[in-house]
């Protein structure tokens, strides 16, 4: 799950960027609003974290566009400005939801997490697929009742299918939801991590259909 | 009358003036009239003396003889103030019937000093009397004849006319200070306007006067719009600061907190405390000084319905992973005489608390009151224990030792409502939560 935050003040930036991150997603940062409104047009974010207050571009413009745009990822604004007015008016232009600072950091990331779970169409913090279970709200991924012991970016992708059950995902959409914007993204890595997290979750867990990617499967009797 | 208004001092002013010209008028009318009628009772004596004398005759005996005596019946009814006399050596000759057997001319005066004179009658009325000495052939000495008639007969004359002329005059009055009282309410319009105008903003209605006033009027009105965007300026510049404050202040708030989050010992406790002392000050007193807070701010009119629509419309995002319901009851037309930005806070405030305690339901309502409106918010969750009720309801919610998470979050609420006067009482809701009753001053009445 990669989220986009789009904050001009660079320690607000960076302490939401360490919380997500430890909260397992893949984060990038924009600090003004032109490159922030670039990044989240061009780049399959599953939410974005949107100051109001930003230079080049303001807030409220970036998000009027995504949405004219069509982007209709979840946004989430986390702006100093906690009038009802200004929160009216950013829910209306198409926030998803709005946290105003100062904020618990632990607040943010609940919240970042479930913006995604919903706009993957889940209504619970905890996802199943057959056996697996993952516990969003603590970030642990359980086998039948046996902790699991992953990699962040094990945990990364992992989250990604558990998102996205019994769909078939392609190397390349793993790869821009588990990577972050200036990571090396080398797509064969990729099935070395699947491999990997098979060993983990069970083989039949994971079904490869060649040339067309991966799906995470409940029913994994054959 | 302390209060002065133009239209009386107009009204007053040109009646007083109007009647002065009028009763001196109708002084001068009368003046001149009874010259008229004294001169008319003087040529009726006059023609009663030529009478007299076309009537007299000296007899071949140097006798005077009265070939006919005046016609008039006047002259022979027994003191009624119509008389005549001929004196012949002071001696009374011949004298009307009417004079019984009194005097006209008394004996002492003897001869005649002037034409017209004022004379006591017989029977003490007061007389006009003209006399006049004529020499006729055959006698040595002149004749004195004398006629005369009542006072009291041009008085009455006199007084008739000027009742009617008094009562023609006074009507006229009347139809004048009328007139004047239409001119000035017509000259006066505009300023009548510009007072509905004012009432039409101060109920909401509308936020500027028309710019189509006469030219003496304009300058006011001018002044007076010029007035009201300064007023709405102020408020948006005073808004924009402490928005400005805000987001300078909450930043590094935010950082510090967060940063201090894993600071250990007592040292990180002390600091997270100050920390969140500050913040909450900061919080506290920027949205304090965010309200207007003015019922009193020309042009403050809020459609209920509309600012409530907003809020829930946030909410129901705000809190999208519970599945609550928010419900309008005769909410429509509402509008109360609050300046929209304290509404937004006031009705988000209320209904943000509503959220975080109810169960599934929460109904916002309206009862409209005499010029005012109660709004009431009410939820189905746990509520307040009736012995704690009783004692916010009473003391009212100390909101600065309110905290945050204990409160009921509703400092800025109450604050809000006290300064537009409007009373602040916690019930519990019949759906088993909290209830809270607000009364608003109402911009206008119910519209359709």
């Amino acid at each position: 799950m990669r989220i986009l935050v789009v904050e001009d003040d660079p320690d607000i930036a960076r302490q939401v960027e360490a919380a997500l991150r430890d909260a397992g997603f893949a984060v990038d940062l924009a600090f003004d609003g032109e490159e922030g409104h670039f990044l989240g047009d061009t780049e399959p974010y599953d939410a974005v974290v949107l100051d109001l207050g930003l230079p080049e571009m303001g807030g409220l413009r970036v998000l009027e566009q995504w949405r004219r745009d069509g982007k209709d990822m979840p946004v989430l604004i986390l702006s100093a400005r906690d009038t009802w007015r200004e929160k009216v008016t950013g829910l209306r232009t198409g926030a998803d939801d709005y946290l105003a600072k100062p904020f618990e950091i632990e607040e943010l990331t609940a919240r970042i997490e479930a913006l995604v779970r919903r706009g993957a169409g889940h209504g619970t913090p905890i996802l199943e697929c057959g056996a697996i279970r993952l516990d969003t709200t603590r970030q642990k991924a359980f086998l039948g009742n046996t902790p699991l012991s992953l990699t962040s970016m094990e945990y990364r992708l992992l989250s990604y299918f558990m998102h996205h059950p019994e769909t078939v995902l392609s190397k390349t959409e793993l790869t821009e939801h588990i990577y972050e914007y200036d990571a090396d993204r080398d797509s064969n890595i990729i099935e070395v991590m699947v491999n990997r997290l098979r060993n983990k979750v069970g083989a039949n867990a994971i079904r490869t259909y060649r040339g067309r990617g991966y799906q995470m499967t409940a029913n994994n009797d054959d | 009358m302390t209060k002065t208004s133009l239209s009386l001092r107009l009204a007053l002013s040109s009646a007083l003036w109007i009647v002065g010209t009028l009763a001196i008028t109708g002084a001068l009318i009368v003046f001149l009239f009874k010259g008229h009628i004294e001169k008319r009772f003087d040529g009726q004596l006059t023609d009663h003396l030529e009478e007299l004398v076309a009537a007299s005759e000296i007899s071949p005996e140097g006798r005077l003889v009265l070939t006919w005596t005046p016609a008039d019946p006047r002259f022979n009814r027994p003191h009624s103030g119509w008389y005549w006399e001929i004196l012949e050596n002071g001696d009374v000759s011949h004298q009307s019937g009417s004079l019984l057997t009194a005097r006209l001319i008394p004996l002492s005066t003897g001869s005649v000093r002037q034409p017209f004179s004022k004379t006591i009658g017989p029977s003490k009325r007061d007389l006009r009397l003209h006399a006049r000495e004529i020499m006729l052939p055959r006698l040595s000495e002149p004749l004195v004849f004398a006629v005369a008639g009542p006072i009291s007969d041009i008085n009455e004359d006199i007084e008739r006319f000027a009742g009617s002329i008094a009562v023609v005059l006074t009507v006229l009055a009347g139809f004048l200070v009328g007139i004047v009282i239409l001119q000035v309410r017509f000259g006066l319009k505009p300023l009548r306007r510009v007072r509905q105008s004012l009432s039409a903003i101060r109920d909401g209605r509308t936020n500027r006067l028309p710019s189509d006033f006469p030219t003496e009027v304009q300058p006011l009105v001018l002044e007076l719009n010029a007035l009201l965007d300064y007023n709405a300026a102020l408020l948006k510049r005073a808004r924009t600061q402490v928005g400005n404050l805000a987001h300078s202040l909450k930043n590094p708030i935010a950082v510090l907190k967060n940063e201090m989050e894993d600071l250990p010992g007592e040292k990180g406790r002390v600091a997270r405390h100050q920390v969140n002392a500050a913040a909450e000050s900061i919080d506290r007193y920027l949205h304090r000084a965010r309200i207007a807070g003015t019922g009193n701010l020309l042009g403050a009119r809020t459609h209920l319905k509309t600012v409530a629509e907003d809020i829930r419309f946030s909410l129901a995002k705000l809190y999208a992973n519970r599945s609550l319901e928010i419900r309008f009851e005769n909410l429509d037309g509402v509008i109360v005489q609050v300046e929209p930005e304290d509404m937004e806070e006031l009705l988000g405030n209320l209904l943000d608390n509503a959220c975080k305690w109810a169960a599934k339901i929460i109904t916002v309502s309206a009862v409209p009151e005499h010029h005012r409106v109660a709004v009431i918010v009410e939820d189905d969750g746990p509520g307040i224990p009736a012995e704690q009720l009783e004692g916010i309801t009473k003391r009212g919610l100390r909101l600065d030792e309110t905290k945050p998470g204990s409160g009921l979050g509703l400092g800025i609420v109450k604050e809000i409502a006290e300064l537009y006067g409007g009373e602040l009482a916690f019930e519990k809701s019949t759906a088993g939560g909290l209830l809270v009753r607000i009364t608003l001053p109402l911009a206008a009445e119910i519209e359709p």
